[in-house]
């Protein structure tokens, strides 16, 4: 009888593990939620990118646009008419077929603030793409079904690069019929999300996991798991810790300062990826005496930059002085760094009206992201710089998603934030951080120096030639040195890790755009 | 001659006497008055201002003899922290345990001494309290009034009230119906006078033992509350603060997370013997 049971249970075993591959993910924390347009993170975005599709996807482990639920597009000789034709013969995980009714409903759902099925959604990150909502500075104006598989969207004005912008991993298209079915509960735990993409919601364990199912109707190349499992694991060390004990597959994001612990261990394969992120901290100029100048850059002179960044990034990373990264075009080139110049920090703050400085906040995330590895340690360092020319910086943080949605609110003094780019163009960096809206709400700036800013990068985004838009965006972040409107930190080379014989992983420049279908373990 | 000598002495001498043959109770006064005594010369011998402590060449260094428990993630010296992590840990402590011994015996008093409606419903805040978990109701008191090394201490005593009533009332009960209570009240003392003149303070041993066996856990709960990121918050030299934070590099630097851990064990472990011998001291019916 016990040989019998053994039998079996040997038996399961080797089928089990012959049919039933799981792979599973460990990022820093579980989907805010699974409406890819309403999320703000890598994290929720990683997740969703699995599940929904956009029309254009990007080659893996590149910032090169490629055909995704769009086999092809073309601009009209304005670039303000754009014809995309569409893949034909995919269907929603639902059965109901994707075609260009599909689309026309998931672009209005997010451009047009009166429609009905927007559900609670707020769409913040249509906005930073697309400028706005209809009437409200978005550049699209509509979107026309010409046939089942044509769609033209007319823009108010011309921009080169929309396929790229469409290409965000926010903008997944979702099943109508799901929307429509619960538009307030489309995406939370409860009811997940549905697309086209190689995985099929599965189930979404509150404070737990999140799992996915392969799609066997996949039109592209599906996946080579069965399943796969999203983790969040706050910790670096505990998502390599639970690497090390076998219990994930991915740790992503780690202490860029384990990377001799990942090296030295036979089963781990240590992953660095050519990051495009960047990290910066943040003023918010609501909170006085922030709005002066001369505060400021005191504060940008009081910290050394660089040893914080030779100290936490483990030589993974790089100084910013600019905030788009090296790799990517737009930069100036010559905006100088912030030198660590206490002597010149205290003068300027006395002159101001400080000598003895004041009392503020720096709040850090309580996660470690991509561009801030370790937040906290860094928020620290920062606070004693600061301590050292008499500004006493009380350091908070509170839970990721609620730190999202109250960094524009003017609740954070000064805060550290970063950015991965969800399409590969400067405009993505720039006009996030300082485009019309977010200087006023992001930044707390509404000087006629920052509308300059904005309106610069609202005519960068039209310009009809690289070579003027490439002026703009220079001009923009020589503008921005001059304020000191945020201090742009580091841009960082993200550390992963991966077990021994999971292979095909391609970590995304783009932050969270991972084509896990291609993994093998 | 011995029973002239026992006769002789007064109780707290009596009580001392017991003390001295506790010897758990000499190793918790040994080291209680080891951390009392670190705490106090603390800031003369080696002053530390944590808000502007940063030596980022020097960060994770191990144990050395510069650097007696090594050196953490912006380059401080863990031994100069933990050292004065015990004056937060010790003031937190005996802050909460005083909040706690202070309400929790004052509703204690009213329930047994007063009965009926009164006890019914203290008695009846007091089990929904004692039906939470310690630090969960910590964290849900934390969680309301924001994080913060005041709010921490406030939510572990508060979590600790309920101790000190059921143990106060249980004793006022007792005690009311002994002669001398009786005497006094047809006298015609005042309940106030009763209360805090004759049932007070002749139950007021079990709850000094109790009191300082409460030290231990109010200390553990604090730096538990530091380590979730709701008690202390950085860059307070806290223990268990020290020890979340050392999390991040635990692979590579072990002894950030260690020596606050240490420290923490040895003091919970102080309060805890000495919480004993005061047991043995002064409460002779227990059976050891």
């Amino acid at each position: 009888m016990k040989k019998l049971i053994i039998g079996l249970l040997a038996l399961s075993l080797a089928f089990g593990v012959a049919s039933a591959q799981t792979l599973v993910y460990g990022q820093s924390k579980l989907p805010v939620t699974l409406d890819s347009s309403d999320a703000q993170d890598g994290n929720s975005l990683r997740v969703s990118y699995q599940i929904t599709e956009s029309l254009v996807a990007f080659k893996p482990g590149t910032v090169d646009p490629k055909p995704g639920l769009a086999v092809s597009w073309k601009a009209s000789d304005s670039a303000k008419v754009w014809t995309f034709k569409l893949r034909q013969g995919v269907k929603f995980h639902d059965g109901t077929p994707f075609n260009a009714a599909a689309v026309k409903f998931n672009i209005d759902r997010w451009n047009d603030k009166s429609n009905k099925y927007r559900g609670n959604k707020q769409f913040v990150p249509f906005t930073w793409v697309f400028g706005g909502f209809k009437g409200e500075g978005s550049i699209i104006d509509h979107v026309e079904v010409v046939d089942d598989y044509t769609v033209k969207f007319y823009l108010t004005d011309s921009v080169g690069f929309f396929p790229n912008m469409l290409g965000a991993s926010y903008f997944g298209i979702d099943s109508p019929k799901a929307v429509m079915a619960n538009p307030d509960k489309y995406g939370t735990p409860e009811v997940g999300s549905v697309g086209t993409g190689p995985f099929v919601f599965s189930k979404w364990i509150i404070g737990d996991k999140v799992i996915l199912k392969r799609n066997d109707n996949y039109w592209g190349p599906k996946a080579k798991v069965d399943t796969l499992v999203f983790r969040g694991i706050p910790e670096p060390a505990s998502r390599l810790a639970e690497l090390k004990a076998g219990a994930i597959d991915i740790a992503n994001n780690l202490s860029p300062e384990d990377k001799v612990t990942i090296d030295s261990d036979p089963n781990l394969e240590a992953v660095v990826q050519k990051g495009l992120n960047i990290g910066y901290l943040a003023f918010h100029q609501k909170n006085k005496p922030l709005d002066d100048i001369r505060v400021r850059k005191a504060i940008a002179a009081a910290v050394d930059w660089d040893a914080i960044v030779d100290a936490f990034y483990a030589g993974l990373g790089e100084r910013a002085t600019e905030f788009v990264p090296p790799a990517m075009w737009g930069r100036d080139g010559h905006v100088p760094a912030y030198t660590y110049n206490p002597e010149l920090a205290k003068k300027l703050l006395a002159e101001a009206g400080y000598p003895n400085g004041f009392k503020t906040e720096i709040w850090y995330m309580p996660v470690s992201r991509p561009y801030f590895p370790a937040p906290q340690p860094i928020a620290e360092t920062i606070a004693t710089y600061l301590a050292d020319v008499g500004i006493k910086a009380t350091l908070k943080t509170e839970d990721w998603g609620t730190y999202l949605s109250d960094y524009d609110q003017g609740k954070f003094p000064m805060y550290m934030l970063g950015w991965s780019p969800d399409y590969p163009d400067p405009d993505n960096y720039l006009y996030t951080f300082f485009g019309p809206t977010p200087i006023k709400t992001n930044l707390g700036c509404e000087s006629e120096a920052c509308q300059q800013i904005g309106q610069l990068l609202v005519d960068a985004r039209t310009a009809p030639d690289m070579a003027t838009r490439k002026e703009l965006y220079a001009k923009v972040q020589r503008k921005v040195h001059e304020l000191t409107l945020s201090i742009p930190v580091a841009h960082n080379n993200p550390l992963h890790a991966i077990r021994k014989g999971v292979k095909g992983w391609i970590p995304s420049p783009l932050g969270s755009s991972e084509n896990l279908n291609l993994v093998t373990k | 001659m011995a029973t002239s000598d026992a006769y002789m002495r007064t109780p707290t001498q009596q009580a001392w006497r017991r003390f001295k043959r506790s010897s758990s109770g000499k190793a918790g006064l040994l080291i209680v008055g080891f951390f009392i005594l670190l705490a106090m010369l603390a800031p003369l011998l080696m002053p530390y201002d944590a808000t502007k402590d940063r030596h980022l060449r020097l960060r994770l260094k191990p144990p050395s003899i510069e650097h007696l428990m090594g050196t953490d993630e912006l380059g401080r010296d863990i031994f100069r922290r933990v050292v004065h992590g015990s004056r937060i840990s010790l003031r937190v402590g005996v802050f909460a345990v005083g909040i706690a011994l202070v309400l929790g015996t004052v509703l204690g008093l009213l329930a047994g001494f007063y009965g009926g409606k009164t006890d019914m419903f203290i008695s009846w805040l007091i089990d929904i309290m004692l039906s939470f978990p310690s630090i969960l109701l910590a964290i849900a008191i934390v969680a309301v009034i924001g994080p913060g090394i005041s709010n921490a201490m406030i939510a572990v005593g508060i979590v600790q009230i309920p101790v000190y009533a059921r143990l106060t009332r249980s004793m006022v009960i007792s005690i009311k119906e002994q002669d001398y209570v009786s005497a006094a009240m047809g006298l015609g003392a005042g309940h106030a006078r009763v209360i805090f003149k004759h049932i007070l303070p002749n139950g007021l041993s079990p709850l000094i033992v109790q009191g300082t066996l409460s030290i231990a856990t109010a200390i553990l709960d604090a730096a538990g509350l530091g380590f979730l990121g709701l008690g202390a918050q950085p860059p307070q030299p806290e223990w268990g603060l020290m020890i979340s934070k050392g999390f991040l590099y635990f692979t590579r630097a072990p002894w950030i997370s260690l020596f606050p851990g240490v420290a923490i064990m040895i003091a919970v472990l102080g309060f805890n013997l000495l919480g004993d011998g005061m047991r043995d001291a002064l409460d002779p019916r227990t059976v050891r």
